[in-house]
């Protein structure tokens, strides 16, 4: 499924949060949105998701809009903050999906959060589990209705460095098996890159797309490959984007 | 120190302060009976008494029972229709203030000795707690999982039972935690003021005849009955919310 923005602005009151902002996301691509604070890259994954209304200009998504994709159920949200209900278990949560969504077509929450490395945490509860493991039911539940858009929001973003890379590279094994159209907002460059089939750099106040990179490294992107020198110039060129897109906020 | 050892070195130590304070004070039985004579009351009284005591039980279970439905229907009015709550604001700030006694006596007066009034006060005692914290529970629910329901087109149904429900329920069972030895205690305040029946009343019966052996056995059996209710509840929150307690085995 295709995701496209068209000339997209957001106001919250005197703020301009986004300003024309235009990008077509391709079907089963990686997208990461990557900035400084204020840039917009939360309201743009809120406003493909149907939780904000763009101002001006419109989003489609497989050419209908959001909320049309979320009565479909092709859409799955994975926040920095879980989404979990503190008195289910890991195994419910994720079933939780499911209880609204219905079964037809939907993954089993167990076989998931088994394949997640979550075999032997099924009955716990989310107090029980660490902050990435909360994190992995997080988004299983986000994608055990087996939805064509997956739309993460710095999921990594609250775990500590040696965890967030694990995660990264797991997310990229997990997601390297389907098809998905991932929208992916990070702070983390290494993340973006490692991840991404394209980084959408964006300059804050109002939110504008700065650059667009294309990452051009092969796949499969394992943990070795973080210390490769293509790996390190492809970082390096997001981040040098990056920091023009400061500059550019100031 | 474990709970349970704490209630009964209480339970053990309550009778032996009251004796020791005879003792010391000399205190004729007219003013301070010993805990013998109260006993003696409470068995062969029992029959009245239990009479007694089931008056007030019934008034304290109705006016509860009456102030959870309103409550709970206000509190999810409220959420739905903001603007019920900013109307209804100055009303609950009102009429909570007013003294409940004067509030009790008005009822008196129009309705008489009837249940009703009875009823009316054990439900303005008992309705504030469950209103406020309902609506603050219900209100509580987390924004992420808000926003995921609505990423899966949930009704608002759904988002109620699964989600605001839940989260409103820890605050639901806090309010009990007050509101229901409060509909006791409002029970017997309201029998106190007029009634011909229930614990309230044979306190002023006892009262007024110099029976100091009678009233406290009605206040051991009121205060037994209160906190009776308070450990029912403890009990049902320590049951309902038992998965907080299992930790990584």
């Amino acid at each position: 499924m295709t995701i496209e923005f068209s000339r997209v602005s957001k106001q919250f009151g005197e703020v301009e949060a986004l300003d024309d902002v235009s990008l077509t996301i391709d079907d089963g691509e990686f997208v990461t949105l990557i900035g400084p604070s204020g840039c917009g890259k939360t309201t743009m994954l809120r406003i493909a998701a149907g939780l904000e209304e763009p101002s001006a200009g419109s989003v489609a998504v497989n050419g209908g809009t959001p909320r049309n994709a979320c009565r479909e159920h092709q859409i799955g949200v994975a926040f920095q903050r879980p989404a979990l209900l503190a008195s289910r278990t890991a195994l419910r949560n994720v079933g939780m999906t499911l209880e609204i969504t219905g079964r037809d077509g939907a993954l089993s929450p167990g076989d998931l959060l088994t394949d997640f490395g979550l075999g032997e945490f099924h009955h716990h509860y989310p107090h029980q589990l660490s902050g990435g493991m909360q994190q992995r039911v997080n988004i299983a539940a986000a994608l055990v209705h087996d939805p064509a858009i997956l739309l993460l929001d710095e999921p990594f973003g609250a775990l500590d460095e040696l965890t967030r890379e694990s995660m990264g590279e797991w997310l990229g094994g997990v997601l390297s098996r389907s098809s998905k159209t991932v929208i992916f907002v990070t702070h983390s460059v290494e993340e973006a890159t490692i991840l991404s089939d394209r980084v959408v750099v964006l300059s804050a106040r109002p939110g504008r797309i700065s650059e667009v990179i294309e990452i051009g490294l092969p796949r499969p992107r394992s943990r070795a490959f973080r210390t490769d020198d293509n790996f390190l110039r492809e970082v390096a060129r997001v981040r040098s984007s990056l920091y023009r897109a400061v500059e550019l906020s100031n | 120190m474990n709970e349970r050892l704490a209630y009964i070195i209480m339970i053990v130590s309550a009778p032996i302060i009251w004796v020791l304070t005879i003792r010391i004070t000399e205190a004729p039985s007219f003013l301070l009976p010993p805990p013998n004579m109260v006993a003696d009351i409470m068995l062969s009284e029992h029959q009245d008494l239990l009479f007694h005591t089931r008056i007030t039980l019934v008034t304290a279970l109705s006016g509860y029972v009456v102030a959870n439905i309103i409550a709970i229907s206000l509190s999810v009015s409220f959420l739905y229709l903001p603007w019920l709550e900013a109307l209804a604001v100055p009303w609950t700030v009102v009429i909570k203030n007013v003294p409940f006694v004067t509030i009790a006596t008005i009822m008196i007066i129009i309705l008489g000795d009837t249940p009703m009034p009875k009823i009316i006060i054990v439900v303005l005692v008992t309705f504030f707690p469950i209103l406020a914290n309902v609506t603050k529970g219900l209100k509580s629910a987390d924004s992420v999982m808000l926003d995921r329901m609505q990423t899966l087109d949930s009704s608002q149904w759904e988002i109620f039972t699964k989600i605001r429900w839940p989260s409103a329920l820890p605050y639901y069972i806090a309010a009990h935690e007050i509101a229901f030895t409060g509909s006791i205690i409002g029970a017997v305040v309201a029998e106190w003021l007029f009634a011909r029946e229930g614990l309230g009343a044979l306190i002023v019966r006892g009262m007024s005849q110099y029976r100091a052996d009678r009233v406290w056995a009605v206040t051991i059996l009121a205060s037994a009955l209160a906190v009776g209710a308070y450990l029912l509840v403890k009990a049902v929150e320590k049951y309902l919310f038992r998965w907080q307690v299992e930790d990584l085995t």
